[in-house]
């Protein structure tokens, strides 16, 4: 007969049987993705790099058998707790195993710096730790590149709809990585429609981006890996780059204008891009989202242009306007590019537009996106509600106030919307406030810390320098925590948290 | 749960051995991140590439002259031509005629350290010819010292690591393949 204790234990163990058999799921298929890089570097002719990534696959073959192994296949259908814990969990063991072929490359100062870039790329950030970016190889910018871009399209779901076919939970994964949208009825679906979308755009945009750079002056292949590299993080909004000088290398102003395309389309919901496709253009004009991004979008630049207009720092209007809204854009939508360098919009462009760039990267990009920050339905309902409140304090007090809101469907504003929304923005509010404080202590000016703050808690990427080999272990795991809180929308850390400190059975 | 010890227990050894590999395999595996532009002093006369970024108002529309390794491609255009160059501190854009291009036979990249360069032009903090970025227009240019190979050298260790890894990460595949069943349909 159970005793009590043994009866909760063998609840305890019953509950992470989905954990770790999706978990390990995941971890197989990271090893197949490292296939790429190894043949990108047998292409290039780096034999010294090819093994790196065999060995991250081996590491993450094993792994991901273990944890299947180790509790067997599930049985039941997967709770929520579960499947938000999956995720958690998930990013976590692929984050170390990702590490390996990018510590092995010598590219980085420790396992830590590593974990950090690869977290980094994961939640489409765009903070590096990486040395001597200019020097490292074909087959380690292929895999940095490739993180962001699978990153951004939800790997989990991703490895589930393709590996774990009729996978009776992958909605509550599907949430666990911060997406809600339906596209389809079943999620299934939705998530390889995400990737069918996502996969069109790449081969598009590849050709695009390396015709791009031949034109800016590459070489065939140089160019067309730089392409693909360069594509991959602007719809991915990771703003990853190949080079130090991020997309400032190609001085190019045609290359910059493709960027831009591509990682405004990046950070648009993907529900919007679906229904653009199936022939719906009028959301388009109709969503609140999309209507709450180009609201703040063109506020903030509108401030920032004439904040520098009065400096005399670009001589013309055409090259202020570039520079100003290729910036902003870029904080805006959390990708991260730069064509400027950090020290520039420090102690050149004034604390005003710095604090434009802040409100920028927390505000963010789209809901269901690779885009970070608050998002910009939350944005429009948060604003809606204001609206509401000042209406119903205006009209008399029988009056009945419906404020009605169009996001791919009609919706009268509620309590529930409402509350979810500030939720959120009160959730990152606090994580921006942690990064701060954090970065102060750390002995950073207060103008970088804030800066620096808003782009690791919106997983955005620009950077003022504080981001640096030379930062202290603790700010680095610290931003590690805020990169994969933040990308995964809280939710999914929460569980783990609560599951971690009150052991309660997976129900 | 006990039938699955021996499963569990094998996983554990495995792993061992796998950090193990790895431990070996890493073993000298540092690439050296001090290339040859680093240990360069400023000639008299000279500024480096850091400090012209960190004080572009200052050294706006003046003639400056500054070293720094070649990196990345040469990418023409037309008569002319942009290269990046820089040293550990930066990197910044120079607009150069092609023709003070021909001495340049190395670029930085993962297999070589590039030719160091001495130039000398104007520098501009938001240059109006180019965009308003941050470059300098080329007037003198020539190679300071050639470009070197780097050392990188491929490891036999960690082609013996990562060819055990993997055998042994298809072998238990194969076997958590075999011995997991499909479970009964989940109720609705």
């Amino acid at each position: 007969m159970l005793t009590s204790s043994r009866r909760n234990t063998e609840g305890r163990w019953r509950g992470l049987v989905p954990v770790t058999y999706y978990s390990g799921v995941v971890l197989r298929w990271v090893a197949l993705i490292m296939v790429l890089p190894a043949l990108v570097a047998a292409l290039s002719a780096e034999w010294a790099v090819v093994p790196d990534f065999l060995i991250g696959a081996g590491i993450s073959l094993v792994g991901g058998s273990l944890l299947m192994l180790a509790y067997g296949r599930p049985t039941e259908r997967v709770t929520w707790s579960q499947g938000m814990l999956t995720v958690a969990i998930s990013w976590l063991i692929s984050m170390v195993v990702c590490a390996v072929p990018s510590w092995l490359s010598g590219n980085y100062g420790s396992f830590l710096d590593a974990c950090f870039d690869v977290m980094s790329g994961f939640t489409t950030t765009g903070l590096i730790l990486i040395r001597d970016l200019d020097h490292v190889s074909d087959g380690m910018n292929t895999w940095r590149h490739m993180l962001s871009y699978l990153g951004g399209q939800g790997m989990v779901v991703l490895a589930l709809s393709l590996l774990a076919r009729g996978f009776p939970g992958i909605f509550k994964l599907y949430v666990g990585e911060g997406k809600d949208e339906r596209l389809l009825p079943s999620v299934g679906r939705t998530a390889q429609a995400i990737w069918f979308i996502s996969l069109g755009y790449l081969i598009v945009g590849t050709i695009i981006m390396t015709a791009a750079a031949w034109f800016a002056g590459l070489g065939p292949y140089r160019g067309l890996l730089h392409g693909f590299w360069v594509y991959m993080s602007a719809w991915s909004t990771g703003g990853f780059a190949p080079q130090t000088q991020s997309i400032l290398y190609y001085h190019s102003g045609f290359f910059e204008s493709v960027t831009l395309v591509f990682f405004i389309l990046g950070s648009l919901n993907f529900g919007l891009h679906y229904a653009v496709w199936a022939g719906n253009r009028r959301e388009i004009v109709r969503n609140l989202e999309l209507q709450a991004f180009m609201f703040t979008s063109f506020t903030l630049t509108t401030v920032a242009l004439l904040a520098m207009r009065g400096m005399g720092i670009y001589h013309s209007g055409i090259n202020l306007f570039r520079k100003v809204v290729y910036q902003l854009v870029s904080a805006h939508t959390t990708t991260g590019f730069m064509t400027v360098y950090p020290s520039q919009i420090i102690w050149q462009w004034g604390s005003l537009v710095l604090v434009c760039f802040v409100i920028a990267m927390m505000l963010g990009g789209s809901a269901s996106s690779t885009a970070g920050g608050f998002k910009g339905i939350r944005v429009g309902l948060a604003a809606k509600t204001v609206l509401h409140e000042v209406r119903r304090l205006l009209l008399p007090e029988t009056a009945v106030v419906v404020t009605r809101f169009h996001f791919f469907r009609g919706f009268s504003l509620e309590d529930r919307h409402a509350r979810t929304a500030l939720l959120i923005i009160v959730l990152y509010t606090f994580t921006f406030s942690v990064a701060t404080l954090a970065n102060v202590a750390a002995g950073y000016p207060f103008a970088d810390s804030i800066f620096e703050a808003a782009s690791v808690t919106g997983n955005v990427g620009l950077t003022v320098g504080v981001t640096s080999p030379a930062m202290p272990w603790w700010l680095k795991v610290l931003y590690i925590g805020i990169m994969w809180v933040g990308r995964l929308e809280f939710m999914a850390v929460f569980v783990l948290l609560g599951y971690l400190l009150y052991r309660r059975r997976l129900t | 749960m006990t039938g699955r010890r021996p499963f569990v227990l094998f996983g554990i050894a495995a792993l061992a051995v796998f950090v193990i590999a790895l431990i070996v395999s890493t073993r000298g595996f540092l690439v050296s991140v001090n290339p040859p532009v680093a240990g360069l002093s400023p000639l008299p006369g000279e500024v480096t590439v850091s400090e012209l970024l960190a004080q572009v108002t200052h050294y706006d529309g003046q003639l400056v002259s500054f070293r720094g390794e070649v990196i990345g491609e040469l990418m023409r255009r037309g008569q002319y031509a942009w290269m990046n160059v820089g040293d550990p501190g930066g990197v910044i854009g120079v607009w150069a005629p092609s023709f003070l291009l021909p001495d340049i036979t190395h670029v930085g990249n993962y297999r070589f350290w590039g030719d160091i360069v001495s130039v000398e032009g104007i520098f501009s903090a938001a240059c109006p010819e180019h965009g308003g970025d941050v470059d300098v227009h080329a007037q003198r240019l020539s190679v300071y010292s050639s470009g070197v190979p780097r050392d990188i050298a491929p490891s036999v260790a960690r082609w013996i690591a990562a060819g055990a890894l993997l055998l042994l990460g298809v072998v238990l595949t194969l076997v958590s393949s075999r011995t997991l069943r499909d479970p009964a349909k989940p109720e609705p």
